[in-house]
């Protein structure tokens, strides 16, 4: 009797300590794999910081969710000449402290990140801009260094923020305290705990639905799921994809998932083994690759493969191009062809913890080409290690799996520095590829420019310079009362987001 | 006293300046953060624009001196990935680390001494064996799966608790079990087979002798002589305790030091991780010192001169 009054007083105090679930109907909580790093758009390249940042920022031109381009801050965008584009604004926006918005904040946006002592990692996307122009209060022209028909779609990653406010403070307390013209305002930031935004009820799209936002991060992804099936969170991101049935049978949770602009590949170098320069070797390596098998196997089929190094919805990609099917037996008959009959070894760099799987998906390929004689020395790094590797190049083996994600959505993102651009990481040359792709570069007729990455295409499909795999699917975890659906550039919009009734 | 104080310190100095070079080259040679942060289409030359902008393209002499000379007065740069300055950032995190450290410490002495005294009061009876079980279970599952299988149990299962992060004690019990456990298994050993020890001893034979009752001899006598390999044990744990903290603030998400130090590693954020070990490195050495200070205070044998 005594034990069970004890009992009791337990029981009674634990539940004076259960978290209440954030059931208030106009808040919602976001968990994602980690917390932010800067709230400067401008000293971070990061997906989950970009994604928290889209919701206090605006950018001039939008992208929508299936990718088209439409108005955002600039009501129009037009070209003038071969290297000025002209943009006109929406008139009446402000920022969050109440500064207006004008040509003065867009020309400082765009220029500031040119400050090479700034250390900004997204210098070297701004280089392409000379200089902008004010013309009036609400009309900017921006002048490339050479025609450039990328420049919307830059426009359409790029963050306005407000000159008076950047200029007035020092960068640490502007990298804490963001404000910019999105539909939520900045509330308070405890890092790696809780990002809390709140309403902005003038947003010239009109309020959002949802009230209060908190963004917090939980790195371990067995725990995030647990928060999520434990009410303590409304969205989480990055759900491994074996663990997709146990969503099936929860009956207020729910999957949803899109493919994300990432592909994967296998960079192959013909100059650090000559087996690689053959292109019956090449074609051979991509026959004996069973893509769906490795979808199927560790990604529970969420993924499709790719038939060309570039990523679905992306300009200039022919999508009616098949991949190669997998033919072991052809796969034979070229290595045999090319001398190579009796087998063949090669060196593969593979990165570990930085891709879904990574590893299992580079020892799955070592399996598969061994079925045709082909022998792979894994060197299994850690992702920091890979990418060092990565960016000098000369470090990198023979073989490198990776993968590849676009911003810009159009062709030129991978085919310029991965096969025109000398050197690049492969040290492929082909003329004829270069040629259309710099051509494509830089003409301002967007027909023209799928043209020629039509024939880039095709020459790269005969070719086999990079074995192409796959795009994973970007895979969320909801409460099944939420009106949302997934962006393929892992942005969380949360303006976009309902509440079920 | 005076004078061991001032050899100790001395000595600290030293070791400080030790661990400031290891962790300096070790993090050089771990690979360059510009690399993390560019985006992959980046070219070498924005690479060295980067590096130049952050520092990193001094000679590494050059930039170790930089470093030092800056440490000493408290000023260990800024965060390459946050822009914040780095010796704050660790500052800001060490509470919430202490008092899970603290808190599950606790833990591991209230499961510890009562077990490990029984246990010694009784060899060999139910409760041993059940304490050698446990002690063997607490120090073989990994702190990592503890925590998982906490969660799903009492979070997701029970709903008695919130799965991650900080806010009130009630955020702080999972994590300080998961953490206290192996403590826990470990002093609990400790105590009994030193307790044991001490209990075979002549002086012990003696109080027996004279007809004192077992239990009387145990708290009375052999506890006190068992302590000094114990609190020799628990300074060790301590630090165990803060290094432990990096794995279990990972896994519940709790914003401690430990996952502080875990992202700022996997980012090569250079300056927050220098930092960070500068500081643990102070806090080790003063845990150190407590304990040679209590051995002092526990056992007069001990003799605390320079």
């Amino acid at each position: 009797m005594k034990h069970l009054r004890l009992l009791a007083v337990i029981a009674f105090a634990l539940l004076l300590v259960v978290p209440t679930a954030a059931q208030d109907e106009s808040s919602i909580t976001i968990a994602l794999g980690t917390d932010a790093a800067s709230l400067d758009p401008q000293l971070q390249n990061d997906a989950f910081t970009t994604s928290i940042l889209s919701n206090i920022f605006d950018t001039l031109i939008y992208r929508t969710a299936d990718l088209a381009l439409e108005p955002g801050l600039a009501t129009d965008w037009e070209l003038i000449e071969d290297t000025t584009w002209e943009l006109t604004l929406q008139e009446g926006i402000t920022f969050h402290n109440g500064e207006a918005l004008t040509a003065a904040d867009v020309e400082f946006s765009l220029e500031r990140p040119l400050d090479e002592s700034l250390g900004s990692p997204l210098t070297s996307r701004f280089r392409v801009i000379e200089d902008v122009e004010v013309v009036n209060d609400f009309t900017v022209r921006v002048h490339t260094v050479n025609p450039y028909p990328l420049l919307p779609a830059r426009l359409s990653e790029w963050f306005i923020i407000p000159q008076d406010y950047f200029e007035a403070n020092d960068p640490a307390f502007v990298s804490e305290n963001p404000v910019g013209t999105g539909a939520y305002r900045f509330v308070e930031w405890v890092r790696d705990d809780h990002l809390d935004l709140v309403a902005n009820e003038d947003y010239w799209r009109g309020a959002p639905e949802i009230q209060n936002v908190r963004f917090r991060p939980i790195p371990e992804t067995s725990t995030r799921v647990a928060a999520l099936q434990a009410g303590d969170v409304d969205l989480i991101t990055n759900v491994p994809a074996f663990r997709q049935a146990e969503f099936e049978t929860a009956d207020n949770l729910e999957i949803r998932t899109v493919p994300s602009t990432f592909f994967q590949y296998v960079g192959l170098d013909g100059t650090k083994n000559e087996a690689l320069a053959d292109v019956r070797v090449r074609q051979a390596l991509q026959y004996a690759t069973n893509v769906p098998e490795i979808i199927e196997f560790l990604f529970d089929g969420s993924g499709a493969q790719i038939a060309v190094p570039l990523a679905f919805g992306t300009f200039g990609l022919d999508e009616s191009i098949e991949p190669y099917p997998y033919d072991p037996d052809r796969a034979r008959e070229l290595l045999a062809e090319a001398g190579y009959g009796d087998g063949l070894t090669i060196a593969m760099d593979a990165p570990t913890g930085r891709y879904a799987q990574d590893r299992e998906v580079a020892e799955a390929l070592a399996g598969q080409w061994a079925q045709v004689g082909i022998t792979v020395d894994l060197n299994i790094n850690a992702w920091a290690d890979q990418l060092a590797r990565y960016r000098d190049g000369d470090a990198l083996v023979e073989t490198h799996f990776m993968g590849w994600g676009t911003s810009t959505f159009d062709a030129d993102d991978v085919l310029f520095s991965a096969f025109a651009n000398r050197p690049n990481k492969t040290n492929y040359i082909n003329d004829e590829l270069t040629e259309l792709v710099t051509t494509a570069r830089t003409s301002l007729d967007q027909e023209e420019r799928a043209e020629l990455y039509g024939q880039a295409l095709a020459i790269i499909y005969e070719e086999v310079p990079w074995i192409s795999l796959f795009q994973q699917f970007d895979i969320y975890g909801v409460r099944s009362d939420l009106n949302w659906q997934p962006r393929p550039d892992q942005k969380i919009e949360v303006r976009t987001i309902s509440i079920e009734s | 006293m005076g004078t061991f104080l001032a050899r100790r310190l001395i000595f600290s100095a030293f070791v400080l300046l030790g661990v400031s070079v290891i962790v300096f080259g070790l993090l050089r040679l771990s690979g360059d953060p510009t690399a993390l942060m560019l985006p992959i289409d980046a070219t070498e030359e924005d690479e060295i624009v980067l590096r130049r902008a952050l520092g990193l393209d001094e000679p590494l002499p050059v930039q170790y001196l930089t470093f030092l000379s800056r440490a000493v007065v408290g000023d260990f740069g800024t965060s390459i990935r946050h822009r914040q300055p780095a010796l704050q950032m660790v500052a800001e995190r060490i509470p919430a680390t202490l008092e899970l450290a603290a808190l599950s410490f606790v833990v591991a002495l209230l499961i510890a001494l009562p077990l490990g005294i029984f246990s010694a009061l009784y060899p060999n009876s139910f409760i041993d064996r059940l304490s050698v079980l446990m002690a063997l279970v607490g120090q073989a599952v990994p702190t990592f799966l503890l925590g998982i299988i906490l969660i799903l149990v009492v979070s997701v299962q029970l709903q008695l608790l919130p799965a991650f992060g900080r806010g009130g004690i009630e955020n702080l019990i999972l994590p300080a079990l998961t953490l206290g456990t192996y403590s826990a298994a470990f002093i609990n050993r400790l105590l009994r087979s030193s307790i044991l020890e001490v209990l075979d001893t002549d002086f012990i034979r003696t109080a027996r002798a004279k007809g004192f009752a077992n239990r009387y001899i145990v708290i009375r006598h052999a506890l006190k002589n068992a302590a000094i390999p114990v609190i020799t044990v628990m300074g060790l744990q301590v630090s165990a305790l803060l290094s432990g903290s990096v794995v279990t603030e990972t896994v519940f998400a709790y914003p401690g030091a430990g996952l502080l130090l875990v992202q700022a590693l996997g980012n090569r954020d250079f300056p927050v991780v220098q930092a960070f070990v500068m500081v643990i490195a102070v806090l080790v050495i003063i845990i150190n010192l407590v304990v040679d200070v209590i051995y002092g205070l526990v056992d007069p044998r001990v003799q605390i001169t320079g």
